[in-house]
């Protein structure tokens, strides 16, 4: 089931009044929550509700047994078989294929011919999401961060809530589970800003995403050969605004929906593009991602606290893993690790124009900076503003390898940027002005959502309806036919 | 005065259970952001189906084969045709040509467009045509 469908609205509808009617019930309402996330769940296929239900017995009851032990040794290695058991179903279903098909490709190298047993596996949505989730819950409890949860419900629901189900954000278990002890609260405030969430959300998807799908990203990416520069360039910052608009706001309607329910999901992007590194970008950008495998991999790993070489290949293989979590293929792989080596680049880059300010006059004050005569901050907003263009313009190259379908096709794509023999086609003043639009909103104050909330929570429920329903004409009105999946449901 | 107030909520009958001030008010404001929200979600589906009953009629045309669903594909082409007798579906339909006279525009509306604005002219619109 899509969010931005009638489908969904009378779902929603229905499940909001009986959850709420049954607000004293606690166990009736996560019960029909439950019931509602698997619905909602096996509206694609019923036969995914099946793997959903085995991870989350697999968690609860690993869960329980971690929870009950109290010798380190074999609390570890119950975590360590329950994470594996985990990441083979994950492993099952997305990378099957992909490794059959390598081993196939490097038999045939070696002219050696072999019956591979290939099988037709289908990926079942919100696969790696929902399995996230349920090792956040078994880290947590292993690091006594949460406790055991004894309700069965409790790690049900967790685990399928469907607000985030098959697109995240990647919700905590020490964050969610505390919010199914306490008696659901709703405020005029949140559900002020749930409904901004909601309508920027549909707009955001329906409108700038699917817009610049349909008439430049998915042509330029088919066939990047059969375009000039300016049309692959104008479609790699098409598909920037794209991906953005699209998985943001799948984020957005989610974590509307929960406020609605009486939720609260943590944040998941924070206006990325205009990050001035790439560490910030990674601390802007699918939040719930980066900082799950900060906790679950990097800090694991060992993080920064060894030797310099140490940190730098925890950081590499962080960003190398994240990439290969994106899917079965070597254009992720590319990805992953581009942005683990650019992060070290920046990393060790950064440290140099530090070590330099100090020995250029012991105060900080810039090298360049103290050489031009220019004042600090004037060094600041160049070093900012030059630092958005360089930061942008890697993560751009890094996203033609994200959504290029082959390699080659990538490299295709790169290299015909550098061709402007022919003529641009899609720079159409609608698809300029959507784009510039799109960036322009990155530099917007952080929090106007919450402001807009708090300017609508004082308007009677008439102007609230009034808002929704106008809203919703405007974007039918402004978007382009059909409804595209979001680009997150494959990963 | 408090040896005779029981702190356990327990010892109450059921129903009179003492609850903390700042809960009440949550409860209550609860129910009324519930009412609220939920009242705002059936206007806002209202106002959709009088301005744009022609989704929902696509809507239901998608419904499985059945005496049920044959009804209510009636009912909703008989409420989209009423909507359309009373001009309710023109602002959709109005809204929808702006998009599309903006999508289709070309640099060189683009220019006359910005041109018009500078020489203080009545604004066209990206079509070429002036605007009412």
């Amino acid at each position: 089931m899509l969010f931005p469908t009638l489908d969904f609205a009378l779902f929603f509808v229905i499940v909001f009044l009986v959850a709420w009617e049954l607000r004293r019930d606690m166990d009736a309402r996560k019960l029909v929550l439950v019931f509602a996330s698997y619905f909602f769940y096996g509206y694609w296929d019923w036969r995914f509700t099946l793997l959903l239900a085995g991870s989350s017995l697999l968690n609860y009851a690993a869960g329980r047994i971690i929870g009950g032990l109290n010798d380190g040794v074999t609390r570890k290695w119950v975590l360590g078989i329950a994470v594996a058991l985990n990441l083979c179903v994950l492993g099952f279903f997305k990378y099957y294929g992909f490794f059959l098909d390598s081993l196939a490709d490097i038999l045939t190298t070696l002219g050696i011919e072999r019956d591979l047993p290939f099988l037709e596996v289908i990926l079942p949505v919100g696969i790696s999401f929902f399995t996230f989730q349920g090792i956040s819950y078994l880290v947590d409890v292993y690091r006594r961060h949460v406790g055991a949860s004894r309700s069965v419900l409790d790690i049900f629901l967790y685990i399928s809530f469907f607000p985030q189900l098959v697109a995240g954000p990647i919700v905590r278990a020490a964050h969610f589970l505390p919010q199914l002890q306490r008696t659901p609260h709703v405020s005029r405030r949140m559900a002020s800003l749930a409904v901004v969430l909601i309508l920027v959300g549909l707009f955001k998807k329906m409108v700038i995403a699917n817009y610049l799908a349909t008439e430049v990203v998915d042509h330029v990416f088919f066939d990047p050969t059969a375009f000039g520069g300016g049309d692959l360039l104008l479609g790699v910052y098409a598909y920037a605004v794209q991906i953005y608009c699209d998985f943001s706001a799948y984020s957005d309607i989610a974590i509307g929906v929960a406020a609605l329910l009486g939720y609260r999901f943590p944040r998941n992007f924070d206006h990325p593009y205009r990050s001035a590194s790439l560490q910030e970008f990674w601390r802007r950008w699918h939040i719930s991602l980066s900082t799950w495998l900060r906790d679950y991999l990097y800090i694991p790993l060992g993080g920064s606290r060894g030797s310099t070489f140490k940190t730098y290949r925890n950081l590499f293989l962080t960003m190398f893993l994240g990439g290969i979590w994106h899917g079965a293929a070597w254009t992720f792989v590319f990805w992953g690790a581009f942005h683990g080596a650019m992060l070290g680049v920046e990393r060790a880059l950064t440290k140099r124009w530090e070590d330099l300010n100090k020995d250029a006059n012991g105060y900080g004050v810039g090298f360049v900076a103290f050489f031009l005569g220019l004042g600090r901050s004037i060094q600041n907003s160049f070093a900012t503003v030059l630092g958005i263009i360089v930061t942008f313009h890697l993560v751009c190259f890094a996203w033609i390898f994200f959504r290029a379908p082959t390699f080659s096709g990538a490299w295709d794509y790169v290299v015909g940027i550098f061709d402007w023999s022919q003529p641009a086609q899609f720079a159409t003043p609608f698809i300029v002005g959507l784009v510039a639009f799109s960036l322009a909103g990155q530099f917007l104050p952080s929090n106007w959502a919450v402001g807009a909330g708090r300017v609508l929570q004082r308007a009677p429920w008439p102007v609230l309806g009034l808002m929704l329903g106008f809203g919703i004409l405007a974007i039918e009105a402004m978007a382009p036919e059909g409804v595209a999946p979001f680009i997150y449901f494959q990963f | 005065m408090m040896e005779h107030i029981d702190p356990e909520a327990d010892a109450y009958e059921p129903g009179f259970e003492m609850k903390p001030k700042a809960s009440l008010n949550a409860e209550n404001e609860t129910t009324l952001t519930f009412k609220r929200a939920l009242y705002a979600m059936l206007f806002g589906m209202f106002i959709l189906a009088l301005f744009h009953s022609a989704s929902l009629v696509t809507y239901v045309r998608g419904l499985p084969i059945g005496p049920v669903e044959d009804t209510v594909i009636a009912v909703s082409e008989a409420w989209h045709e009423q909507m359309e007798k009373n001009g309710m579906t023109e602002l959709f339909t109005l809204m929808d040509e702006s998009v599309t006279a903006l999508h289709d525009a070309t640099w060189e509306d683009f220019d006359a467009f910005v041109q018009g604005l500078k020489q203080g002219e009545p604004p066209e619109d990206l079509r070429g045509g002036v605007a009412e």
